[in-house]
């Protein structure tokens, strides 16, 4: 327990007792994938138009739709993602970065990595656990 | 060509066990690993509907959903870390402040 | 040249903003945010000064700012199909005067209340300032309104406000009740006047004052049979204006105080003096009168309305002025005075004498602010001692009060040649020429001629009381002195009651034969600018009046008409004179015998009104049940049942984010079904 105000339990007892929950909400899971079913075996879906592999293939494909490149045999049925590709990467950072903050903490003045000396300059390594 | 009710059915079976490890399950890492089941799930029907309609966009997709499934992990054990640091345990039901 | 009109509505908003200010920092500002006031009055008086002018250059104005409801018609198919409730301005001759008049009288009452209030270190200043900026800014918005409804929304703004001011010592018993009063009584008149704006808009689908399609001169076309006016159980037109007019005029004699709704007013004297220099002199009271001015081209279409407004305002002046009489009190007294004097506009407007009423209204507000002021003054230097019997032989220790007071009560007594002289004289010449004609009205200024000597009594009465004689008690022999702040008021007011008589010297042009010096009469007869359907002539056109001469002429007529009113005038002014100009003056009032008492209790108009009201005390208290059990029964049912329910829904957030889990998964399974059921996905 941390003595910050903040992060500490609001209060103490609790109408609710979260120990005694069993497996009744695990029931609702079930319950969704009754109905998912129901729907799903009740749905039409269309007529299929299978996937025409194309002079490179399937992965090609999928390769040239990230980077916007001729796009070949697949030309109507995707488009370009490089934007998208862009985003995905700079989030992918931001979240190991974000990672990394919450990782780190203050121990006796120093900051303590949580993923080892490595990043710390060598001070007091592995003391955040990883 | 397989029906697409088999793939829907199975993503909807494994969504829903991601589901259940996620409503019954009190460690962090579960809920964690029960998301990613979660994630799969809907990527299988990307990948499904991609081949069914003859359209490479799901399957661009569901490497997309991949590669949002690690960010969310790295900030996901981040914040048991933190929830850790914090409580002591990595029980999800002993951090109570998120009400009213 | 920037347009003097597009300023208009801030002449509105800047008292408010005052009010704004002053309710919610007064308490931080100096002096309570008394300069706030100042500031936005005096804006707003400079404001209307430029669109004065801008009228005088020949402009004029309505421009409808913000149309709020837009409908296809009257449910059930009544009535005209169409209808616009809308929030505008009219600027013409009429309302830029009254404009002028408002703002200054608001602007001088701000600064004497510097005096009165600040200075006597009364409490809760800001809401005091707060209320005087809402009633300012609520006349100002009723004087440019440029349809009925939206002047009777800034109507009952202004009885709010008094309600407000009135009742502001509200931990003494008195100030409450009179509050209630006043604002019951004007609001009893105030229900015709709602019915009437209802009737006005089914009538003719329109409330507007100005322009083509106004429901003035739609009225005038509706007579002429040139516009088929919707009216109830298929009565003649000019009954059913009637009717209209009559129901409207219910506001208008509530708020001016005129018999039987005027039993408010004195009663309102609770109030702090300045209050009641504003009410009397340039808001509350005149609204009414002005409201009748307003719609002038609607009442003189209709010959019964104008002989009532002319006979309920010849009856209140002499009515009013009788009870006046006996009164002990300074400010007692002035509210009589007002009550007649607002009967005297009253019997000009019903006597076709509309430049004349808009003249007594002008000449009225600047020395009846003045007399109240000067009563203030001289309540301050009495220490809040009111009854003029314990007062005398002020008059060396006030001079700047007692030489303005004295102005302000010779122009109430109609002396020439103070301003109340010419415009009093005015309205009689007007009743008298037309009433010739009337025997109706001629009956009506009968009384108001009867007034004058009268009101010459009681107004002398009250000046020879405070200021003449020996010094009655001790502290009129050492009274409190008044500052800068009470004493320049009073002396703006004070020329104004002397000279504001000049600009309309109707019997001067009529005996001496000069051209052009009638200037109120040319304003007001758009000889500068304004609506050609709102000037003085086109009512003289559609009145129903002609004119009659006595002596063989308009001249002998003039001068003898003048000549009797203030042969009258000095009669009653003697009298007072040798009756309470000595050195110790004797109250005189048993001569009256058991006329005495009757006027004394005001003619047992409250008992009887008390007794007219626990007639209808049964269904009051009905509806009171109604109220208490149905209306507030519901709403604290809406509120508990929220309550209750937001307690126990309160509960579904336990903070654990499994259970948010579980509720999203039941939430879109339920979402599924619902929605699987209704599209029919299970079939």
């Amino acid at each position: 327990m941390s003595d910050d105000p903040d992060t500490r339990e609001r209060d103490g007892p609790d109408e609710y007792d979260v120990s005694d929950r069993g497996l009744v909400p695990g029931l609702a899971s079930l319950l969704l994938f009754g109905v998912l079913a129901v729907t799903i075996l009740g749905a039409d879906f269309g007529d299929p138009a299978g996937l025409e592999a194309g002079e490179y293939g399937i992965t090609h494909g999928i390769g040239f739709a990230l980077f916007n490149v001729d796009l070949g045999a697949f030309a109507g049925s995707t488009e370009g993602f490089l934007a998208a590709f862009f985003i995905v990467a700079i989030t992918l950072d931001v979240a190991i970065d974000g990672a990394l903050y919450l990782a780190k903490r203050e121990s006796d003045g120093s900051i303590v990595s949580a993923v080892g000396g490595t990043f710390t300059r060598g001070r007091k390594a592995g003391e955040g656990g990883d | 060509m397989v029906a697409p009710e088999y793939y829907l059915l199975l993503a909807a079976a494994v969504f829903c066990i991601g589901l259940f490890g996620v409503l019954t399950r009190r460690e962090a890492l579960y809920f964690l690993m029960s998301v990613e089941l979660m994630l799969n799930a809907a990527n299988i029907n990307f990948v499904a509907f991609s081949a069914y309609y003859g359209d490479l966009t799901g399957q661009v997709f569901s490497l997309f959903v991949i590669a949002l499934a690690a960010a969310e992990v790295a900030i996901g054990i981040g914040i048991i870390l933190v929830l850790y640091r914090n409580f002591g345990v990595t029980d999800v039901t002993v951090p109570r402040g998120m009400r009213w | 040249m920037v347009d003097a009109f597009a300023y208009v509505p801030a002449i509105v908003a800047l008292p408010f903003v005052s009010f704004l200010v002053a309710l919610a920092f007064g308490k931080y500002l100096p002096k309570g945010g008394a300069f706030g006031g100042i500031a936005a009055t005096a804006g707003s008086f400079l404001l209307s000064l430029w669109v004065l002018a801008t009228v005088a250059a020949g402009g004029q104005h309505v421009e409808t700012l913000y149309t709020w409801v837009s409908t296809d018609g009257i449910a059930g198919g009544i009535g005209p199909q169409e209808i616009e409730l809308t929030f505008g301005v009219l600027i013409d001759p009429l309302s830029a005067l009254m404009l002028v008049i408002v703002t200054l009288i608001a602007m001088l009452v701000h600064v004497f209340s510097l005096g009165y209030m600040n200075d006597e270190g009364e409490p809760d200043l800001p809401r005091y300032y707060a209320g005087l900026g809402l009633f300012t800014a609520s006349m100002l918005g009723f004087v440019v309104a440029d349809n009925l409804l939206m002047a009777f929304m800034f109507f009952e703004l202004v009885g709010l406000c008094s309600y407000l001011l009135i009742g502001f010592h509200f931990r003494e018993p008195g100030p409450p009740s009179a509050a209630k009063k006043a604002f019951l009584v004007t609001r009893f008149g105030d229900y015709f006047f709602l019915v009437g704006v209802v009737a006005v808009f089914a009538t003719f689908g329109t409330a507007s004052f100005a322009g083509s399609e106004s429901f003035p001169v739609l009225a005038e076309h509706a007579l002429a049979g040139e516009f088929d006016a919707w009216t109830p159980f298929g009565l003649e037109a000019g009954t059913w204006f009637t009717a209209v007019g009559l129901l409207v005029l219910g506001g208008a004699i509530g708020k001016s105080a005129q018999f039987p709704l005027h039993t408010w007013l004195p009663d309102a004297m609770e109030g702090p003096t300045p209050v009641s220099a504003l009410i009397h002199a340039a808001t509350m009271v005149a609204a009414g009168v002005y409201l009748v001015a307003r719609m002038y081209g609607f009442y003189v279409l209709t010959p019964t309305t104008m002989a009532i407004i002319a006979f309920v305002g010849g009856f209140t002046a002499l009515f009013a002025a009788t009870m006046g009489l006996v009164k002990d009190e300074l400010k007692q007294v002035l509210a009589y005075s007002t009550i007649s004097q607002y009967g005297y506009m009253m019997l000009a407007l019903g006597a076709g004498g509309y430049v004349a009423a808009v003249f007594h209204l002008m000449t009225h507000a600047f020395f009846k602010a003045l007399l109240f002021l000067g009563a203030g003054a001289v309540i301050i230097a009495m220490h809040h001692e009111e009854n003029m019997w314990e007062m005398g032989g002020l008059k060396e220790k006030l001079p700047v009060t007692y030489w303005t007071f004295l102005a302000g009560s010779l122009a109430l007594a109609g002396i020439f040649p103070f301003a109340g002289f010419w415009s009093k004289d005015e309205i009689l010449y007007e009743a008298l020429v037309h009433g010739l004609n009337e025997p109706l009205l001629l009956g009506a200024w009968a009384m108001g001629l009867l007034a004058v000597p009268v009101t010459a009594f009681y107004t002398f009465r009250m000046v020879f009381l405070t200021f003449h004689g020996e010094p009655r008690t001790d502290v009129a022999r050492d009274p409190h002195p008044v500052r800068w702040n009470v004493k320049g008021p009073l002396t703006v007011l004070g020329v104004l009651a002397v000279v504001a008589g000049t600009v309309n010297m109707v019997p001067v042009q009529k005996v001496l034969g000069i051209e052009g010096i009638d200037l109120l009469h040319l304003w007001l007869d758009g000889h500068y600018g304004g609506f050609s359907e709102l000037t003085s002539h086109h009512y003289a056109e559609l009145g129903p009046y002609s004119s009659g001469y006595i002596a063989g002429g308009e001249v002998p007529t003039v001068l003898i008409g003048a000549g009797v009113s203030l042969a009258l005038a000095l009669g009653g002014l003697g009298l007072a004179w040798k009756l309470y100009n000595v050195a110790e003056p004797a109250e005189h009032t048993a001569a009256l015998g058991g006329v005495k008492t009757v006027l004394y209790n005001n003619y047992y108009q409250d008992e009887l009104q008390v007794r007219l009201a626990g007639v209808t005390a049964g269904v009051a208290s009905a509806a009171d049940t109604f109220d208490q059990g149905v209306i507030d029964g519901v709403v604290n049912g809406v509120s508990s049942v929220s309550l209750v329910s937001g307690d126990r829904i309160r509960r579904v957030q336990t903070g654990v984010v499994t259970h948010y889990a579980a509720l999203l998964t039941l939430g879109v399974t339920g979402l599924i079904l619902v929605l699987g059921v209704l599209g029919g996905w299970f079939l």
